[in-house]
């Protein structure tokens, strides 16, 4: 936008306006210089008064249009050990913004008011003022950004330092409005005016990203206070257009049409296993350390790759560090606990948080003989070396337990059957962003993780059968962003990432040729031990133009894949298109090739095939984005994927150097996806905020014959509705889900299998369909304040009319259509707790 | 994790009370196992099939009797022979979907179908009900095409014709025998007349000496022994203390039937062709399946050494009620191994009750295949 239009002027300031400068880190620093304190006037010379030191960052809520005076009118009770008792709102501005500013102002840091040298508690008015400050002058590349695309949600501080700090020395860009002489003047013990502090810090919006044809980006109550979530930030996602739902909650992202294992889940820029833990549970890494949340239906941006769908990508943080605080929450299910301890004034930071399920000592009670666990940690250091560098240390695991004991019967034939899962992994990952000149940026970070997959059965009568999976992943990435000039910059980097993979088994391999099915399963054990490497590395450059109001991304991704006998490189192009039209509408297209190397089992000479190319998507879409007044915003998208080297199960005898080799895997699958996706939203504002998101979609498989049909998860119509509203500390939500059912296919024959003792049916696909899928999730939370403990209670309940939503068909052992039973999806589920945060 | 995506629907699964009829509880006309004789015949040799066919009251079903028709064929075009190994049909063979006996569709010969005057075949003219046989002379007919078919094979991939030679002489190359019973009658007033059916491979080797069936089975029923051996009608077990009476039981108790634990001895080797192309020698697990018509069984089907069942019998006296129980060996048994800390073994479990009345004598036997196998590395 440029500066001379109007519009586009309205625009980038309603942009800013979004970015009530929340929490005072910029602001707190110019505060907290002495100056202003020695130089006001004093009323009794005996008495100094409170010098704010430090404040925690705020982010306000996006959309929030404020005029430029906004300020919120406190009093403000100052102990004698700096920190704040008391902080009571004396001229409200707005309910969410006060309730916001109040929770600030609690979290500050003073310099006491003393009487001759020793401090005292004082009570000031306090003038908390939200800086508006003028985009041109504070932010000019941002402000064109915010209308046509900048790479950066965060606004930083107008004076380019740290975003996060709050430390006394950042005061290089003192805010002319800062002191108020006026406010500033009368100071008493018991009545103090402190005056009126602007403060502009790090404060949050969305832009469209360079390179990414879609992105949605939550944040804040967005993602921790959805019904149905159980407050859980990262299954928000499954609410948002473009994921179709996946049978039992399992979280699991069916994405544009896509399998399962073709969204990838990255934290901090590095990949992860699962986002979730096992059993509907709650997400692995601690809602309170999620900084941001950015899902990419498709057409993600070159700096990521190795996924032919979608992209998952959370940026962590660390939680406010302008003390030392503790947190604690219980609820039915599981208990967590999280501690941070700031040091070197705020600079720098440690948090740990912790978390246990308790299935394990519920289920019994209703189940007999299946047995849940889950456990996750994180521990993160960060500090802030100066204004230009950062570092952070991440460390963080999870280990989820299913095991499943007692079987068919109860005699000793079966009953000590055990069937047991265990899935864990660990990551580190250590960062280094630095800020460099002309708001050019660099980022090295490096992962070291393992992982291990463990399946065992044990039956009676049959050898044990083990699958032990272990995987010790190494990952370097080097991020840059040159800013050329204010129409141009680029994006590039480079990310190499290593799999050591072995496996350990007695598995269930496929029988032998020859061999017999046997009335129960008796798995042929074959003894297994093996390592794969794969070694992937990747060059990405992404040139931004901007052309007035059309922004155009060129990119190129280039991955070297080095895996069993292929080694080859891949390219992947892409290009984004974005023109607004109007302030208010934006066109965009994108498409671009997308490349998905196997896992590594897949390529495991034995029982794989390690000439397996990599999967390949080919993803093109279109569509627009309408800002609409308040602060609702719309997007639709069509998009078209097809889908190629898709990995599928086969069984053949190939010739290898090594002689005749079975193979299980070959890469000549096909599929094609198509659809529309809507979004309609109104962000945070007023205590309200909520979507409507809609996906139609198709996806299809072309079978053997040649033939497309429906993808086995093809749902058409994927419908959600969430909303939240607070008011007086009571917020209430509700989410509606309405979805096509998946297809289904008919048994039309079956055969008595004279050796299994079993009936083989024959099933024809009639074009059925699984009964639609509904589901109404509830949510009421209610904050409370007990000076030194603060939090909420929520209650929680998903499918609050108990529908009984079909996620399968059962049939007769004969497979006679007549008699079946449906497969019931997640029932009724309710859940309550607190979180406690002490401070 | 997305790969454990199907067991934790299965987990899911076993959450739910599911209520549907038990596959161990015989209510529906059914065949409830299929021998042949022998279990690996070579090329040349006759093959007998036989069946084991209920109705929904637990009384046999036989062929040529009440309208029943039992038609028995066998599919022996190379195409279905080269898919059952995951081969594609090599240029140059011919196509064959086995709708009709030129596509390589054979039907098998009945006794009604036999002249007992033909040298070759008149013995089987005495065949009974359900029973049908395969001349050897077809199979030998029929095997040398496949022969013929390994250099055809070669040049379109060596090593898969290397594999299929090495299956038919050493391993077996199994073919599905087919079933099909038409009642002529619909299973309940009003529903439509469908025929149903069933298959048993059978592995033609040359391999000597081939695997031969289990005996027929002898097992004690609460304190008696009950054993279908030198019993001369097919299918029928009978109390080894005849002198005793017939078999009972009390209204309402539980009654554990034992199987003879002596399959140790007719456990054989067979080879199998494994994930890394070599052959394998396997040793045979022993599998018992058992079927009620009233009350209710505890397992339904146990494997070695876990061999004993539990018949609920039902409460009503004066039942004269039917058993069945099936004798496989087949896929591998491995040993037992002692439990793990995760995934141990842990005993859990309900007991599923119902309702029966005394049995009557009723067995099965030979429904199986043995192998026996040499091992060694494929060349390719």
């Amino acid at each position: 936008v440029e500066s001379g239009r109007p519009a586009a002027r309205w625009m980038a300031r309603a942009l800013f306006a979004l970015l009530i400068g929340g929490g005072p880190a910029a602001g707190a620093q110019r505060t907290a210089d002495p100056a202003p304190a020695e130089e006001a006037p004093v009323a009794a010379p005996v008495v100094t008064p409170p010098v704010l030191l430090e404040a925690p960052e705020l982010t306000l809520p996006e959309g929030a249009e404020l005029p430029e005076d906004a300020a919120v009118g406190l009093i403000v009770t100052i102990l004698p050990d700096g920190s704040v008792g008391e902080a009571l709102v004396e001229e409200p501005l707005r309910p969410d913004v006060d309730a916001l500013v109040e929770e600030a102002a609690l979290a500050m840091r003073f310099e006491p008011a003393r009487r001759d040298g020793e401090p005292i508690p004082v009570r000031i008015r306090f003038r908390y003022r939200i800086s508006v400050t003028a985009p041109a002058e504070a932010e000019p590349e941002g402000a064109a950004e915010g209308a046509d695309g900048g790479n950066d949600d965060e606004a930083a501080p107008a004076d380019g330092s740290a975003a996060d700090g709050g430390a006394a020395e950042d005061a290089s860009a003192a805010d002319p409005d800062a002191e108020d002489p006026e406010d500033a003047g009368s100071v008493t013990v018991d009545d103090l005016d402190f005056g009126a502090t602007a403060f502009r810090a790090r404060a949050v919006r969305d832009r469209p990203e360079p390179g990414a044809a879609a992105r949605i980006t939550l944040r804040a109550e967005e993602l921790t206070t959805v019904p149905g979530t159980f407050g859980e930030p990262l299954r928000v996602v499954a609410t948002l257009p473009g994921v179709t739902r996946s049978p039992f909650g399992l979280g699991f992202f069916l994405v544009r049409g896509a399998n399962f294992g073709n969204t990838g889940f990255f934290v901090d820029g590095f990949e992860i296993p699962l986002l979730y833990h096992l059993a509907a549970g709650p997400a692995v890494i601690s809602s309170r350390l999620v900084e941001r949340l950015d899902f990419y239906p498709g057409g993600y941006p070159a700096r990521f790759g190795r996924f032919s769908a979608g992209i998952v990508s959370v940026e962590t943080g660390p939680p406010p560090t302008d003390r030392i605080r503790g947190e604690l929450e219980i609820d039915l299910f599981r208990a967590s606990a999280l501690a941070v301890l700031p040091f070197d004034e705020g600079r720098g930071s440690v948090a740990i948080a912790l978390r246990r399920s308790y299935y394990d000592l519920i289920l019994p009670l209703v189940i007999d003989g299946l047995t849940v666990e889950y456990t996750d940690y994180q521990l993160r250091a960060d500090y802030r070396i100066n204004d230009q560098v950062r570092v952070s240390l991440f460390a963080f695991g999870s280990d989820d337990v299913l095991d499943q004991s007692g079987a068919f019967g109860s005699g000793t034939a079966s009953a000590n059957t055990s069937t047991f899962t265990n899935y864990q992994f660990q990551r580190v990952i250590g960062k280094i962003d630095i800020r460099l000149p002309g708001r050019s940026r660099l980022s090295i970070a490096g992962m070291v993780g393992r992982e291990r997959q463990v399946f065992a059965n044990a039956s009676p009568g049959q050898p044990d059968l083990t699958f032990d999976l272990g995987q010790t992943y190494l990952g370097l990435r080097v991020d840059g962003e040159i800013r050329w000039a204010d129409w141009t910059r680029t994006l590039v980097g480079f990310d190499i990432n290593t799999v050591l993979f072995g496996v350990e088994a007695s598995a269930f391999t496929p029988g032998g040729l020859g061999q017999y099915p046997a009335p129960l399963f008796t798995p042929q054990p074959s003894p297994v031990n093996r390592n794969v490497v794969r070694a992937t590395g990747a060059l990405y450059l992404d040139q931004v133009f901007n052309f007035g109001p059309v922004q155009w991304s060129i990119a190129g991704r280039f991955d070297y894949m080095r895996y069993g006998q292929v080694s080859d490189v891949y390219p992947d192009p892409r290009t984004v298109l974005r023109w607004r039209v109007a302030p208010e509408l934006v066109f965009k297209a994108a498409t671009g090739l997308f490349t998905q190397p196997p896992v590594a089992f897949q390529v495991v000479p034995e029982g794989g095939n390690p000439a397996l190319r990599p999967e390949r998507s080919w993803q093109s879409s279109t569509g627009f984005e309408l800002t609409l007044p308040e602060a609702v915003e719309l997007q639709a998208t069509a998009y078209y994927s097809q889908m190629f080297q898709i990995s599928r199960q086969v069984n053949r005898v190939v010739n290898t150097d090594e002689g005749p080799r079975r193979q299980f895997f070959a890469d000549d699958g096909e599929g094609r996806a198509y659809g529309l996706e809507i979004l309609l939203r109104r962000r945070i504002e007023r205590g309200l905020y909520g979507w409507l998101s809609y996906t139609l979609s198709r996806s299809e498989r072309r079978n053997g014959d040649g033939i497309w049909e429906p993808f086995a998860f093809d749902q058409t119509h994927t419908l959600n509705l969430a909303a939240s509203y607070e008011v007086d500390g009571w917020r209430f939500g509700g989410a509606l889900q309405l979805v096509t059912g998946r297809p289904t296919t008919t048994p039309v024959r079956a055969r008595f299998d004279g050796d299994e003792g079993d009936f083989n049916p024959s099933f024809r696909d009639l074009g059925e369909r699984l009964p639609a899928f509904h589901r109404l999730d509830l949510r009421i939370d209610r904050d409370f304040d007990l000076g030194p403990l603060r939090g909420s209670v929520y209650i929680d309940v998903q499918n609050v009319y108990n529908a009984p939503n079909n996620e399968g068909v059962l049939y007769r052992f004969d497979f006679d259509p007549d008699q079946t039973q449906r497969l019931p999806g997640i029932p009724i589920l309710p859940t309550f707790g607190v979180r406690g945060i002490i401070d | 994790l997305k790969r454990l995506v199907p067991f934790l629907a299965l987990f899911a699964a076993g959450c739910i009370d599911i209520d549907l009829p038990s596959p161990t509880v015989v209510d529906t006309p059914r065949i409830l196992a299929i021998t042949s004789e022998p279990p690996e015949p070579a090329p040349g040799t006759d093959l007998v099939v036989g069946a084991m066919i209920v109705d929904g009251d637990g009384t046999p079903i036989l062929d040529g009797r009440q309208g029943v028709e039992a038609t028995w064929t066998v599919c022996l075009s190379v195409q279905a022979l080269l898919s059952g190994l995951g081969q594609a049909l090599p240029e140059g063979a011919p196509r064959q979907d086995c709708v009709d006996e030129a596509s390589g569709l054979v039907t098998l010969r009945e006794a009604e179908d036999i002249d007992p005057a033909d040298p070759e075949l008149g013995r089987y003219a005495s065949l009974p009900p359900n029973f049908a046989v395969l001349p050897g002379a077809v199979s030998e007919a029929r095997f040398g095409g496949l022969e013929a078919l390994v250099p055809l094979l070669a040049a379109q991939d060596p090593a898969a014709a290397e594999v299929f030679r090495v299956i038919v002489d050493e391993v077996g190359l199994p073919i599905e025998v087919n079933l099909e019973v038409d009642l002529n009658r619909a299973p309940d007033p009003g529903d439509e007349v469908l025929p149903f059916e069933g298959f048993k491979r059978v592995a033609f080797t040359r391999r000597d000496p081939a695997t031969t069936n289990p005996p027929a089975p002898r097992f004690r029923f609460g304190g008696r022994w009950v054993s279908g051996r030198g019993v001369e009608a097919p299918f029928l077990c009978q109390a080894e203390d005849p002198e005793n009476g017939p078999v009972t039981a009390q209204a309402g108790a539980r009654v554990a039937i034992a199987p003879e634990e002596d399959d140790e001895r007719w456990r054989e080797e067979y080879p199998v062709v494994n994930l890394s192309g070599v052959v394998q020698t396997n040793r045979e697990q022993s599998y018992y399946s058992y079927f009620v018509r009233d009350g209710s069984l505890r397992e339904g089907v146990t494997q070695a050494p876990f061999r004993d069942e539990e018949w609920t019998v039902p409460s009503a006296p004066g039942t004269s009620s039917p058993l069945w129980v099936v004798v496989r060996d087949g896929a591998p048994r491995g040993e037992r191994l002692p439990p793990r800390r995760r995934g141990g073994v842990r005993s859990r479990g309900a007991l599923r009750r119902g309702t029966g009345a005394p049995p009557r004598r009723a067995c099965t036997r030979r429904p199986s295949r043995s192998t026996r196998g040499v091992g060694g590395r494929l060349s390719p």
